[in-house]
């Protein structure tokens, strides 16, 4: 913890603690000369701590003065925390109405998948978060962070209107980098928000399969199946290559990483996926965490206070020696 | 107890008291200006010519877009808020809303840093369009707009012109940077690996499709009078961008500011007056200064004062004490 100063030219002013710690006193006493007596050890602890009582006031005030603080600093603690990467479809099919079978639509999977995302993120308050949207090509929104502001801005900014075709190869990949340069023993998760699927061309499929296995990601797949969309459990038999959902299932199911698709038909889906995710086992972390400026001033003029009121008391007990009328030195 | 005798005692009493004062001061309400802005990059094919200047070595279009951006981040005023849309097509994509620049400045300095033209979704680039939209954009989210762009349409506006800007004029402030230099230079293309293949040829574009082609869409330059036609119809001030500093000054006349609480500490007043009454005690005692500190002391409390100043004054001047007594 490292301490700095606004105004650190207001030092010059210290040489005002010097009287009360090295001057003779404020009066004259008709005594005569105290050199005869023995030295006495009592007294000379007592001389010093009322001077240096004296002095810590004035000391006190000019540190105060100065700014004193601890600055914003990253400080690096061991905590424990999942990195998760959503990857999030923003293609134009993504402004489809979202509803189940028969019921009337109240919102666009686009809507649906930002309201989700938005309280599986207010669920996992010590995660960090990276955001990537892909349509014709992936597009990186928020690296992977803890400044839950920026994260909660970029994915409310994702509510706007869809873009193009659908990337999901891309998302995926570009998900994965994200994890290249964060703490290896982190938890990883990338979680795809996706109501389709769209076909992987095959060198993206292999650069995906190596990748994730490499980095030890959790996949987690939320398909947002609409209305009378086919289910993600559809039998396909072995075609993992189909352009369908349960075609992307069968190659994430193939991946030798740990997978769970998730059919969010509602609100329960994204609840179980926050389960899974807070049920993961998490890993002691460095985690960079910034702390902001404190300022100090205060605590200094309050210990000038105390100081100042004990060398007031100490004052005050102050008796005259012989004559009351002591010759001052003024 | 012979301290209450000694003026220095009530001195250093006043001292407390304002050290007290201090611990207690009520800090003033001010408010400095912020500003909320969403920056809008155009990141289509003609912003990756290479016409502009950054330290010294030639650069895109794009990248003076990105660090004159980075720069505005650093130079916000702390409660700033700043969001940050890429636009190719009609549409500009907001990355993120409008968020406080100071506490999220490393991953907001991060993300415009990987902006490309790559994470372009089409290639064409309907500047009127999109700079409607970002507008309406901007408006809902009670924000002005930062528009940067080479005003080059691709397919060229009709004859018909611009859209109608009716509905967003007025509702949001802001400036509209015109990107490039102004003599016309050819467009780089790539391949779909993002790696650099030439550049565009006069057949490369379709002759006559969609706009009102003039046969030299295959080059690009700052198109200067559309984006001060633009900035007339949308309400917004044009200024073309040539350096990525001259940003943050442009901000602070087009942009409406919005007062942002910064609170006055006024602890230091009488902080430092207890500060002075202290380090007058320890005045030499036979200074002029401490003269002057006591005399006032003994105003204030006066113990003493009238026997004391008789007494001195007879010691020190017979002549006024004589003047006195008559």
């Amino acid at each position: 913890m490292s301490l700095a100063f606004d105004h650190p030219w207001l030092f010059l002013l210290l040489p005002a603690c010097l009287p009360p710690l090295l001057g003779r006193g404020w009066r004259w006493q008709p005594t005569p000369s105290t050199a005869l007596f023995a030295p006495d050890p009592l007294s000379t602890l007592l001389d010093g701590a009322l001077r240096l009582i004296a002095a810590i006031p004035i000391a006190a005030l000019i540190l105060g003065l100065a700014g004193l603080h601890t600055p914003r600093q990253t400080i690096l603690h061991t905590g424990q925390g999942a990195h998760i990467v959503i990857v999030l479809d923003r293609s134009l099919s993504m402004d489809e109405p979202f509803a189940l079978r028969g019921e009337k639509p109240r919102e666009t999977k686009t809507q649906a998948a930002v309201r989700e995302l938005a309280a599986l993120f207010a669920r996992c308050p010590h995660d960090m978060f990276g955001l990537v949207a892909f349509s014709t090509s992936p597009i990186p929104v928020m690296p992977l962070t803890d400044h839950r502001e920026a994260i909660s801005a970029a994915i409310a900014a994702m509510s706007g209107r869809g873009l193009a075709n659908t990337d999901i190869g891309g998302g995926l990949a570009l998900g994965l980098s994200a994890f290249a340069n964060d703490d290896p023993a982190a938890t990883r998760i990338l979680l795809l928000v996706s109501d389709g699927a769209g076909t992987i061309p095959d060198a993206t499929r292999a650069y995906i399969r190596t990748t994730a296995t490499a980095e030890n990601a959790h996949l987690y797949y939320l398909y947002l199946r609409s209305g009378d969309d086919p289910p993600l459990a559809e039998d396909i038999g072995d075609d993992i290559d189909l352009d369908r959902p349960a075609g992307l299932n069968a190659f994430f199911r193939g991946l030798n990483i740990p997978y769970t698709g998730f059919e969010a038909r509602d609100a329960t889906a994204i609840e179980a996926a926050a389960r899974r995710i807070e049920a993961l086992p998490t890993y002691p972390i460095t985690i960079p965490e910034t702390i902001p400026r404190r300022d100090l001033a205060s605590e200094c003029f309050l210990g000038a206070a105390v100081f100042l009121a004990l060398s007031l008391l100490a004052q005050l007990g102050e008796q005259a020696i012989g004559n009351e009328t002591a010759d001052e030195r003024t | 107890m012979i301290a209450y005798r000694d003026w220095r005692f009530w001195l250093r009493l006043c001292a407390l008291a304002a050290i007290l004062a201090s611990l207690v001061i009520p800090k003033l309400n001010l408010t400095r200006p912020v500003y909320d802005l969403i920056a809008v990059l155009d990141i289509t094919g003609s912003m990756n010519v290479t016409d502009q200047t950054l330290d010294g070595a030639p650069a895109t279009r794009l990248a003076l877009e990105k660090r004159a951006l980075r720069t505005l981040l650093a130079e916000l005023p702390c409660g700033s808020r700043l969001g940050v849309a890429i636009f190719v097509e009609t549409e500009p994509f907001l990355l993120f809303e409008p968020v406080e620049t100071c506490g999220n400045f490393a991953p907001l300095d991060q993300e415009i840093d990987t902006i490309t033209w790559r994470m372009g979704w089409d290639s064409e680039s309907h500047i009127a369009d999109a700079l409607r939209h970002a507008m309406q954009r901007a408006s809902t989210l009670g924000a002005d707009l930062i528009f940067m762009t080479d005003g080059q349409e691709t397919p060229p506006l009709w004859w018909s012109g611009m859209p109608d800007f009716a509905a967003v004029r007025g509702r949001v402030q802001g400036l509209i940077l015109g990107i490039g230099g102004t003599t016309l230079v050819p467009i780089p293309k790539f391949d779909s690996y993002g790696r650099p293949t030439g550049f565009f040829k006069p057949g490369d574009l379709p002759p006559e499709r969609d706009g009102l082609f003039r046969g030299r869409e295959y080059l690009s330059a700052v198109d200067e009078p559309h984006l001060k036609r633009l900035a007339g119809e949308s309400g917004l001030t044009y200024l073309h961008l040539d350096t990525p500093t001259a940003l943050w000054p442009a901000i602070a006349h087009a942009a409406t500011p919005r007062p942002h609480a910064a609170p006055l500490d006024l602890a230091w007043l009488p902080a430092g007056f207890a500060l002075l009454l202290l380090a007058a005690t320890g005045l030499p005692p036979q200074s002029h200064l401490s003269a002057k500190f006591r005399s006032v002391v003994e105003k204030v409390f006066f113990f003493e004062k009238k026997k004391q100043k008789t007494f001195t004054r007879a010691v020190a001047d017979p002549a006024g004490r004589a003047r006195d007594m008559n």
